[in-house]
């Protein structure tokens, strides 16, 4: 059996419990393991050839140097395994992510514990650095960590480890992870279609130059996701805060993202493509739109809640049906 | 291992700064170039670090480092062995702090630094030392943990490597005392493993013993079972030398054997010896020493031996008796050589010599006239006597009659020679200082002595000390008081009595040390197991009881360090009271949620308590979530609430 199957048998055995895990992990002392890391080997090295030269030399107070190191080696075992012992964590996603870009997640660690929790790391299952933070005593803290995404669909972390080699760097305590946090990965936004045929000229040309003067409807609070054209600029100016400006969509053609616009012989992903950068392009202008999929039809709409729910539908299209 | 590649400016300081502390001790002992070469790259390092510049051209450091080499070379004429290997190592560690950028680079430094605090064991062992190897580890372990989390600032880093020794010195101290040891060596020392010793050689000539009384160092400390023998009676021997070539007296050499050729008689002392590490084979062991001394062999001319040369600190437990008749059956062979005399020297002490022949037919009539001779002779007692040409003992009788012990029994044992009595020169120490504090007799290097043995039909060989003779006090009351006060170390002069209690006291301490810190080996480790009650203690019973004690210690350091949570304060101690009370009766709170929506699903389930439930949890969050905050009177109504609750 090869180093890496052994490494991966005892990730999984690691984990133990029903993967992925519920939020949030605790992660308990019989989870968190210990061991030397480089440094410490070659300390352990050094304090062997220290050793050796003491009994040669009859040093007396060689051996209480190496003792000394020695011990403190090993007080660091139980400094390093409480650094990580009732730590508690919770990632959620955060933000957008486009297939073949980085998904990020956000990291709430919580210690409850009345000792602080220095220079937490966590890694992927590669080793590879996401986060370094310190948990002061009894309080929260948070980080954020990005992994890379090919597919669209929904993302796991994956198993990850939680490691920390306080305070010294001799030893390093670390505990596996796999928490139950899944990414929506939507369709990386690609394709050289024009918006579809019609709209350009009546549609988006309208709302681009005349943004709907006749149907101004009123004004609402600003929210994330907003078009910066219907940010009411004036009111803003006049200090009543930031507000966006409602246009009476009644009136206004909606613009359909219709899948079967789209030639039959474009392979599925480059379709949903093109359809993620038309969503993107009609939120980007604030403009009304519907999108049709063969099994759904989404809106019409214009907010920020719209989009998104676009971008849903193709990120899990076909995907939820093969569950 | 880390992705940070590059050190900040402080973990530089903090690196250079313990390799500063750990190479200090060395540069004493290593040649002036190779030290001023070591400090100077330090100090180039220190600017770098402070100018955030590059390291030096690697071609640089090699050049350094081949120039350092040469140093060494130049010095002790090799690079390997145990000096010429420190003092590289103590021009590699700058090096490698010139050289290394990165974390990895600074933990090398760091181990180099461990490596060399135990080659300074090597050449001191002292209290202070220890003291500075202390102060050092801790600055190795608040620098390990300033490269492991480079924004620790150094009152954090220090405070946290002193709460890590805490919990270390105890498992330490287990180690020391139960780790099963053995006695070195592994292998065969390099030959300087013991270099330059003070001490007695094994050859005399005018003023090498006056040298040796310049040093106040400890030569060896007796701790009697007992009563002290009297001033007079201690005389602690080392070489005796008989050949005498007009200028130097040296050794002859003897026979040696497991048992002593002489029977003891008279009151016997038993005392045990420890000995500073001299280099030579002899015990200085008190006239006569007893047959039973282990590991050591008895010389033909009463000194006591040990097998090897004395490289260590060595206790020794004998017992002696001052009073024994030694040499009754000497060989004709050893008679004959205790009578020789060079031709044509000193020829005036020759001639008063066979005139005490001719006056007196005794023998031990001519030793008495001639110590009446030399008392006659008005000899004073100096340490700086005025330098001698060839004929030493004439010049000193007749001339300047100035001299020291080396000069009183040269002149008496050619006096003696010429007179036909068979003589000889005992080199040792005689006297020692009593250290009121824990009892124990200090002999020190300036307590060397010479005196003579002269031999005589039917009582064998009979100590005189000519010194004593002329200058009673030296053998009564001690070198300090036989000598004027600006002769002596500042340390050695009476009449700082506050200097010499202070000296007692800080003796006292380090015999302590040197007993039971610096001497403990396996046999010490066995009588100490002994006096526990375990007389069958070996390494498996030595192990075993170190793993007991470390795991009972470790246990209860984890027991400690335990995880625990932050302390509630008295509201949260109340909510979860209350909702124990529940859980009880089957309603667990989940993690997320609200004390009013876990309320909510209680009253439904507990209709009865539905009232009392709202009741608590509405004035928990209002109390916790509230504005302002809760009043001591609030919590108190809670907990009447709380406390009232039984569903």
């Amino acid at each position: 059996m090869s180093a890496a199957t052994l490494r991966q048998r005892f990730r999984r055995w690691a984990t133990r419990t029903r993967t992925p895990e519920t939020q949030p992990i605790r992660l308990p002392q019989r989870r968190v393991y210990v061991l030397p890391t480089r440094a410490g080997l070659a300390l352990l090295a050094t304090l062997l050839a220290m050793l050796l030269a003491s009994i040669n030399y009859n040093l007396s107070l060689g051996y209480g140097l190496v003792f000394l190191l020695g011990s403190v080696f090993i007080v660091h075992i139980l400094h390093s395994w409480r650094t990580l012992t009732g730590l508690q964590l919770s990632l959620s996603p955060s933000g957008e992510a486009f297939a073949g870009g980085m998904a990020q997640w956000r990291v709430e660690l919580v210690n409850e514990a009345s000792h602080e929790r220095p220079a937490v790391r966590l890694r992927d299952s590669q080793g590879r650095e996401l986060m370094l933070t310190d948990v002061p005593a009894g309080q929260h803290s948070e980080a954020f960590i990005a992994l890379p995404c090919s597919q669209r669909g929904l993302l796991q972390p994956g198993q990850l480890s939680v490691e920390s080699t306080q305070p010294l760097g001799w030893i390093r305590a670390w505990s596996y992870i796999e928490p139950d946090a899944p990414a929506v990965i939507y369709p990386s936004p690609d394709g050289e279609r024009p918006l579809p045929e019609g709209w350009g000229d009546n549609g988006e040309g309208r709302s681009r130059e005349r943004p709907g003067q006749d149907d101004f409807a009123g004004l609402r609070g600003f929210q994330p996701g907003d078009s910066p054209r219907q940010i009411a600029w004036k009111q803003l100016a006049q200090g009543r805060g930031l507000l966006t400006k409602q246009f009476a969509s009644a009136g206004s053609p909606a613009c359909v993202l219709d899948w079967n616009m789209l030639p039959a012989t474009l392979p599925l992903e480059e379709r949903l493509s093109q359809l993620a950068r038309w969503v993107l392009q009609t939120r980007h202008s604030g403009a009304r739109t519907t999108l049709l999929l063969p099994d759904s039809q989404t809106g019409p709409g214009e907010d920020a809640a719209h989009h998104q729910a676009c971008l849903l539908r193709l990120a899990l299209f076909g995907l939820e049906r093969s569950r | 291992m880390s992705t940070r590649n590059t050190l900040p400016r402080d973990t530089c300081y903090a690196l250079l700064a313990t390799a500063t502390l750990s190479l200090a001790p060395f540069l004493p002992h290593i040649p002036w170039g190779m030290g001023l070469l070591a400090a100077l790259l330090l100090a180039w390092r220190a600017w770098l670090a402070h100018q955030e510049a590059e390291r030096p051209a690697l071609t640089v450091l090699i050049l350094l480092a081949v120039l350092g080499g040469v140093l060494c070379f130049a010095e002790y004429r090799t690079l390997l062995g145990r000096e010429a290997g420190l003092a590289m190592l103590s021009l590699l560690l700058p090096l490698k702090l010139l050289e290394g950028r990165s974390p990895r680079d600074g933990r090398a430094a760091l181990l180099l630094c461990c490596f060399l605090m135990t080659g300074q064991f090597l050449n001191e062992q002292s209290l202070p030392v220890a003291a500075m190897v202390l102060a050092c580890a801790i600055a190795i372990l608040a620098t390990s943990a300033r490269l492991e989390r480079p924004a620790l600032a150094l009152k954090p880093a220090l405070r946290g490597s002193l709460r890590l020794l805490g919990g270390a010195v105890p498992l330490m101290l287990l180690l020391f005392v139960f780790f099963p040891r053995i006695d070195g060596p592994l292998w065969r020392l390099p030959g300087d493993a013991h270099a330059g010793k003070t001490g007695l050689s094994d050859s005399m000539q005018p003023g090498s013993i006056s040298e040796l009384i310049q040093s106040g160092e400890i030569a060896f400390r007796a701790e009697f079972e007992g009563e002290l023998p009297p001033p007079r009676e201690r005389y602690w021997r080392g070489p005796v030398l008989t050949d005498f070539d007009g200028q130097r007296w040296r050794e002859r050499p003897t026979q040696t054997a497991p048992q002593p050729d002489y029977e003891t008689s008279g009151p016997g002392y038993r005392y045990t010896l420890t000995l500073e590490p001299h280099d030579r084979p002899w015990l200085l062991a008190l006239d006569y020493p007893a047959e039973g001394a282990s590991d050591a062999t008895y010389s033909s001319n009463f000194s006591l031996l040990a097998r090897r040369p004395v490289s260590t600190r060595l206790r020794i437990s004998l017992h002696s008796f001052p009073a024994s008749q030694v040499g009754l059956e000497e060989r004709p062979g050893r008679l004959r050589a205790a009578l020789s005399l060079p031709e044509g020297s000193n020829p005036r002490t020759v001639a008063a010599g066979q005139a005490l022949a001719a006056a007196h037919a005794d023998p031990g009539a001519r030793v008495a006239a001639a110590i009446a001779f030399m008392q006659a002779a008005r000899l004073s007692y100096t340490l700086s006597p005025p330098l001698a040409n060839t004929h030493a003992a004439d010049e000193f009788l007749f001339d300047s009659k100035q001299g020291f012990c080396e000069h009183f029994s040269s002149a008496f044992v050619i006096l003696m020679r010429a007179a036909g009595v068979p003589a000889r020169v005992v080199t040792g120490y005689q006297g020692g200082e009593r250290n009121p504090v824990d009892g124990i007799l200090v002999v020190r290097q300036s307590d060397a002595h010479a005196w003579a043995e002269v031999w005589l039909a039917g009582r064998g060989w009979v100590r005189v000390d000519p010194t004593a003779a002329s200058s009673p006090a030296r053998i009564d009351d001690g070198i300090a008081q036989a000598l004027p006060d600006a002769d002596l170390p500042m340390m050695m002069r009476v009449d700082s009595d506050f200097l010499r209690g202070l000296r007692h006291r800080w003796e006292a301490v380090s015999n302590g040390w040197n007993q039971w810190v610096l001497g403990y080996n396996a046999s010490r480790q066995l009588e100490l197991m002994r006096r526990l009650g375990l007389p069958a203690a070996d390494w498996r019973l030595l192990t075993a009881l170190l793993g007991a004690g470390a795991g009972l210690w470790l246990g209860w350091l984890a027991w400690r360090l335990w995880p625990r949570r932050a302390k509630l304060d008295a509201l949260d101690r109340l909510w979860q009271r209350a909702c124990r009370k529940l859980a009880r009766r089957g309603l667990q709170r989940a993690e997320w949620e609200a004390p009013t929506d876990f309320a909510q699903r209680a009253a439904l389930a507990l209709p009865a308590h539905a009232d009392t439930i709202t009741d608590i949890a509405e004035h928990y969050a209002c109390l916790r979530f509230g504005p302002t905050p809760p009043t001591t009177a609030a919590i108190a109504t809670l907990r009447r609430a709380v406390h009232d609750f039984k569903p």
